[in-house]
């Protein structure tokens, strides 16, 4: 067996800090954030009684 | 020559870890916590006074005061404390724990200053009277120009703070100064970071709006600033959440050698916080018209469910680590030898195994049922939410803090516990009565008490308004749980006071005699055994005890869920 296994996807992946920090903001603004906003500017205007 | 007696005046050896501590990151440690301890005490007398107040046989505030101490009462436990005390953490799992440098060392001090002086406005504004808008600060209640910026230049401090801590990351990483991947308590602290992040540009997205709004030269649209602040104010309570598994996992290790099951099981748990925990905040706008189902049900449920996965996943990995720790050490009889047998004098440890309970079966269970679409009508804006974030971000986080400041006052503050009888006490007398106090208002909550009310009695109101009798009780529950958790908070406060300006100093001799005031993590740790009898029988049996602990913690967690979907139903009789 070798013993300089590769590092496996998972690991390398969670061994990127920025990677990690970039996609938590992307997923967090796209559904939360951006997604909220389209929805409130969306909303129609009332009409008064 | 003149490097080595550089290199000594930048770091010292840690005597019990044998860990190279960068003396910058180590009273950037020491300051940060001694604020946030400062802000504890104004939130804690702040939290005495509301809860006599909304305790309705002693109703103690004139109105004005009450909205004024539930401001400071907020800001100062849920911002000031809880932040400052994540500065103190992200330094020590930085530099600290990597074992490297600080990079940008005089930073870190711009970056307290920042803070500290956001602090001082916003509590100047508040006991003036100028910002008597709670902490949330809806639209349009509005508060001085002072306030908000104060707000914002405390958030340019910790934000500065969590670039600081992914730059600690580099440097580390390029000084080789670990191998392989970083340690998971730090990855903890990473998540706990990159969700600061998160939580700290919504709040430069809606604070510096508020702030001209504020000075009149912006309209401000009140659906859209409580969209954007709730990506600030809940998301900084997953900041907590990350931060308080990190410190569990940390105190595991400490107090009495719990292991890692599976390092990839509980980082995937962290990647899930990362990706899904943020999006929580969509709960406090469940009942906004503005928002289509679609939106909330995606946010608060499918995507959500993935965060709550994690902490279930940490939820039994932290105990089930605890057990085979022990187990290692010989505890293998029966299913909960272990436990019986665990070290439940220190207080680091005490406060650890109640944080997880409590935060765990009390908060977990409660923040899933009131964040379901259709229950959270039943539940909006009644005395269930503070009773279920009281068991969370206090019971939860605030006490893991509490419980880690046992092994930081020796380790990093180099002083003996002042009062150890008392410190073996406090994590139980805070813990037993923020539970009480939460289940009081859990109770008041379901029969509709609302939240932030002054006078439940509504007296002088056009229409008598009354509630079940129940509440009569209830209300002394969550008064007598307010005031032991305030005995307990004030408790700690001297504690940790009295070790840090007059503490007795940790010597070798003290190490070597076991000195009262060192927990027995920092002193006689036992070692971990891997070979013989037991060691097969651990292994043999597994966790089993908490396996069953587990299965305890899901019947309860299915009796609450569908009793509320009942109560739900009662609401709204169908046919
Ligand atoms: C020392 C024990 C504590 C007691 C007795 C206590 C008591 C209370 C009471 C009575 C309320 C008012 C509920 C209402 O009228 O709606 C309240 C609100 C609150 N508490 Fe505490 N609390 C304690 C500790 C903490 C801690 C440590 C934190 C945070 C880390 C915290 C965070 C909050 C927040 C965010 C609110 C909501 C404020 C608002 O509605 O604007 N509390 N607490």
């Amino acid at each position: 067996m070798s013993t300089n296994q590769e590092v496996p996807l998972g690991q390398r992946l969670c061994d990127s800090p920025f990677l990690l920090l970039i996609a938590g903001i992307v997923v967090m603004f796209a559904f939360y954030t951006i997604w909220g906003l389209i929805e409130v500017l969306n909303l129609p205007q009332a009409t008064l009684p | 020559m003149n490097s080595i007696s550089n290199l000594a005046a930048k770091f010292r050896t840690c005597p019990v870890t044998g860990l190279k501590v960068d003396r910058t990151a180590e009273n950037l440690i020491k300051v940060n916590a001694v604020v946030a301890v400062v802000c504890l005490l104004l939130g804690a007398v702040a939290a005495l006074l509301i809860v006599l107040t909304r305790w309705q046989a002693v109703h103690l505030l004139p109105a004005e005061w009450y909205y004024r101490l539930l401001t400071s009462h907020g800001l100062n436990m849920l911002i000031f404390f809880i932040i400052f005390f994540e500065m103190a953490v992200l330094y020590f799992a930085g530099p600290v724990l990597l074992n490297c440098r600080l990079p940008a060392p005089k930073l870190g001090w711009v970056n307290f200053g920042l803070m500290v002086i956001g602090m001082i406005m916003v509590n100047t504004m508040v006991y003036t009277g100028k910002a008597d808008v709670t902490f949330t600060s809806y639209p349009p209640l509005m508060a001085d120009p002072m306030y908000y910026l104060g707000i914002i230049l405390f958030a340019v401090g910790a934000l500065l703070v969590t670039f600081q801590f992914m730059a600690t990351l580099v440097v580390a990483k390029k000084e080789k100064t670990y191998e392989g991947s970083i340690p998971l308590v730090v990855f903890g602290a990473l998540t706990a970071n990159i969700i600061a992040i998160i939580t700290l540009l919504h709040g430069a997205l809606i604070f510096i709006p508020a702030f001209l709004w504020s000075l009149g030269l912006m309209n401000m649209d009140p659906q859209i600033y409580r969209l954007v602040f709730w990506g600030l104010g809940h998301s900084s309570q997953q900041i907590n959440v990350a931060a308080h598994v990190a410190i569990w996992y940390l105190l595991a290790g400490l107090t009495c050698g719990g292991v890692v099951l599976s390092e990839k099981v509980s980082r995937a748990a962290y990647v899930l916080y990362i990706l899904f925990i943020s999006m929580a905040s969509a709960h406090h706008l469940l009942v906004d018209p503005g928002f289509g189902p679609a939106w909330k049900v995606w946010n608060t449920s499918y995507a959500m469910y993935l965060a709550v996965l994690a902490s279930m996943i940490h939820g039994f990995t932290v105990p089930a680590g605890v057990e085979m720790g022990l187990r290692l050490r010989g505890y293998t009889n029966g299913l909960f030898e272990w436990l019986r047998k665990a070290p439940w004098g220190d207080p680091g440890f005490s406060g650890m195994a109640l944080s997880v309970v409590i935060f765990g079966f009390m908060g977990g269970i409660t923040g899933v049922t009131i964040g379901t679409e259709q229950i959270n009508i039943i539940a909006h804006n009644t005395l269930r939410i503070p009773g279920h974030f009281h068991v969370t971000v206090v019971g939860g986080t605030a006490l893991a803090f509490m419980a880690v400041t046992y092994y930081v006052l020796p380790l990093i503050f180099q002083k003996r516990v002042a009062f150890w009888g008392l410190a073996k006490l406090q994590p139980y007398l805070f813990g037993i009565g923020i539970s009480i106090m939460g289940m009081g208002m859990i109770f008041q909550g379901i029969f509709g008490v609302p939240r932030r009310h002054w006078d439940i009695t509504f007296s002088g109101a056009l229409f008598p308004v009354e509630f079940h009798p129940a509440v009569t009780f209830f209300q002394a529950v969550m008064g007598i749980g307010g005031i032991i958790a305030f005995t307990g908070a004030l408790a700690f406060i001297l504690i940790a006071v009295v070790t840090v300006f007059f503490g007795k100093t940790v010597t070798e001799a003290d190490l070597k005699s076991g000195a009262s005031g060192l927990p027995q993590g920092v002193l006689k740790l036992p070692p971990q055994v891997h070979t013989g009898a037991h060691v097969v029988k651990a292994h043999e049996t597994g966790a089993r005890g908490t396996v069953v602990l587990v299965g305890i913690f899901f019947v309860c967690f299915v009796l609450y869920y569908f009793t509320n979907w009942k109560i739900l139903s009662f609401l709204w009789k169908v046919g």
